[in-house]
């Protein structure tokens, strides 16, 4: 005999209800997670030394204003060849700071961690959880 | 190589989405179109067809008419299966979910997790 029980409508809607708030339970514990993570704290003490660091901060702001400058002519593929070496020479500058590269080494080092995790929940989920995680899809 | 404490989150994240109904639902709905061979057979004279269309167009060619038919044919056919249409409409559905998963980690992290991951194309 059928146990009726179970077939309640509100215990079959409820299902889905706490399946999901189960996934969503585990995104925030996941997050909380990767924030303890060494690599993240090396960001974060990498992204507050960089804040600090006056002369990273103008070498920066060099580099974009430049970068800003020859937009267009980057995007259509005539930068001159002095143009290119400008902006090369403001990169290069830029990158020999030591708390900017200290920053972006952390940057990428973090960011393996994270594409890392996101190749795990693909291998759980059956379809590519970096790409689908955006909304409008990877570039949205 | 992820440590002990984020492998068992990532695994542990990963076993619950597996259960949310958006991609149980999608899991199911690959599974079956997998398993389905005229789904298949449709989804491949599709792809022909566009490969051919595609083709012609890269040759500067303009398709006949005879071309636009039959490929007017087949989508229809996809459109009425109803196989390929539950997956198409699974997938639609995963692909809204996702982002609201992954904006709970970024809640959580303190950062865009979606940007950190992004395939480096975007």
């Amino acid at each position: 005999m059928l146990d009726l029980s179970t077939q309640d409508p509100a215990d079959l809607a409820a299902a889905p209800r706490a399946a999901e708030a189960e996934a969503l339970s585990a995104a925030g514990t996941f997050g909380a997670a990767l924030r303890a993570s060494p690599d993240f704290a090396a960001l974060l003490a990498a992204n507050v030394a960089l804040s600090a660091d006056a002369a990273a901060t103008n070498a920066i702001e060099a580099f974009a204003a430049r970068q800003a400058e020859l937009r267009t002519e980057a995007m259509m593929g005539i930068l001159t060849a002095a143009q290119r070496a400008d902006l090369e020479r403001l990169q290069k500058a830029m990158y020999a700071i030591p708390t900017v590269a200290t920053y972006v080494a952390a940057t990428e080092a973090f960011g393996a961690v994270c594409r890392e995790t996101a190749v795990v929940v693909s291998a759980q989920i059956g379809i590519d959880f970096a790409a689908n995680s955006r909304s409008g899809g990877c570039c949205g | 190589m992820l440590s002990t404490e984020i492998n068992e989150a990532a695994v542990e994240f990963g076993r619950a989405l597996r259960g949310a109904p958006a991609v149980a639902i999608f899991r199911i709905a690959a599974e079956a179109l997998e398993a389905d061979p005229v789904a298949q057979g449709l989804l491949a004279d599709l792809r022909e067809h566009q490969g051919t269309l595609a083709r012609t167009q890269r040759a500067g060619l303009t398709p006949s008419q005879e071309q636009i038919e039959r490929m007017r044919l087949c989508q229809a056919a996809v459109r009425g299966n109803e196989m390929i249409m539950a997956h198409l409409r699974a997938t639609n559905e995963v692909k809204t979910y996702l982002p609201t998963v992954a904006r709970t980690v970024s809640a959580a992290l303190g950062a865009d997790y979606a940007s950190l991951i992004a395939p480096t194309s975007c």
